[in-house]
């Protein structure tokens, strides 16, 4: 049984996500442009964005996630599959769940 | 030790960089030099980076935030990670963002690693996060410094925790401090 502070956090992480995902195009079309400061910093977070995806990963197989986060979550990698050209064209790293 | 922000004095890079490619350990005098100096180099002050997706819609200084709007890296940083993604209590402000970063960098228990990514040296400071874990945040705060600009470039609570500093493209990893 999922503690509320779990489902918080996977309600957090979520959000990131989506909101990270969804960003991808308007990224690419930015890519070339951006500043050294600007790209590193970028690929770092990412790789904090797929620690929440392993974590995400973990309470959906546990079932630590409520019925419409689950729905989210599927919504979620659905997306990530979607934007596979662009995560390959940028040379960004996602974890095998 | 150079007080100009975004130059990393040449006594300062120079220690760092003897310490990655030579294991030239640093004495806590000198690694003290080196933390204050980044300590108060901060973000670049004169970069501007766009908000994106993460932060549209999002309330800032008197305005609404579209994804298109250029912001500076500090606040950029504050509103992604205190803000939208909630890894430091509600209600932190913009300054105690910024102080709980500097903090993290003076705490002697805190580690320092010197590392490569993208081709170029950064030090990562990383300590307990404490009582400025948010509902979203972790048990550590990590600070990114890169030598070659001479600023922070992000500073976040890793989800992963130390684990966070074993990804595969940051290579040549030396502890200077390991976090206690």
């Amino acid at each position: 049984m999922a503690t509320e502070a779990t489902l918080k956090h996977v309600d957090i992480d979520l959000w990131s996500l989506e909101a990270e995902i969804d960003d991808l195009p308007e990224l690419a079309e930015d890519w070339n442009s951006l500043s050294e400061n600007n790209n590193v910093s970028y690929l770092l977070e990412w790789h904090n964005e797929m620690g929440k995806l392993k974590f995400l990963a973990r309470a959906h197989q546990s079932g630590d996630m409520t019925p419409t986060q689950q729905v989210r979550y599927k919504a979620l990698l659905a997306k990530l599959k979607e934007y596979q050209p662009i995560i390959e064209r940028l040379e960004l790293s996602v974890p095998k769940l | 030790m150079s007080d100009v922000p975004g130059s990393m004095s040449s006594d300062a890079g120079s220690l760092l960089l003897e310490a990655a490619t030579r294991g030239w350990r640093l004495t806590d005098e000198e690694l003290q030099q080196v933390l204050e100096h980044i300590a108060r180099v901060g973000y670049d002050p004169d970069a501007l980076e766009k908000a994106r997706g993460k932060l549209a819609g999002l309330n800032w200084q008197g305005r609404t935030l579209r994804g298109r709007d250029m912001l500076p890296p500090a606040e950029a940083y504050y509103l992604r990670h205190v803000v939208a993604q909630r890894e430091w209590p509600a209600g932190t402000t913009y300054e105690a963002y910024l102080d709980s970063i500097k903090d993290i960098i003076e705490n002697p228990q805190s580690g320092v690693l010197i590392s490569q990514f993208q081709g170029a040296w950064q030090l990562t400071i990383i300590g307990p996060s404490g009582a400025m874990q948010g509902p979203g945040g972790g048990d550590w705060i990590m600070v990114e410094y890169r030598l070659s600009t001479g600023h922070w470039i992000t500073a976040f609570q890793p989800r992963e925790g130390l684990r966070y500093l074993e990804m595969p493209e940051r290579t040549q990893r030396v502890w200077l401090r390991r976090p206690h």
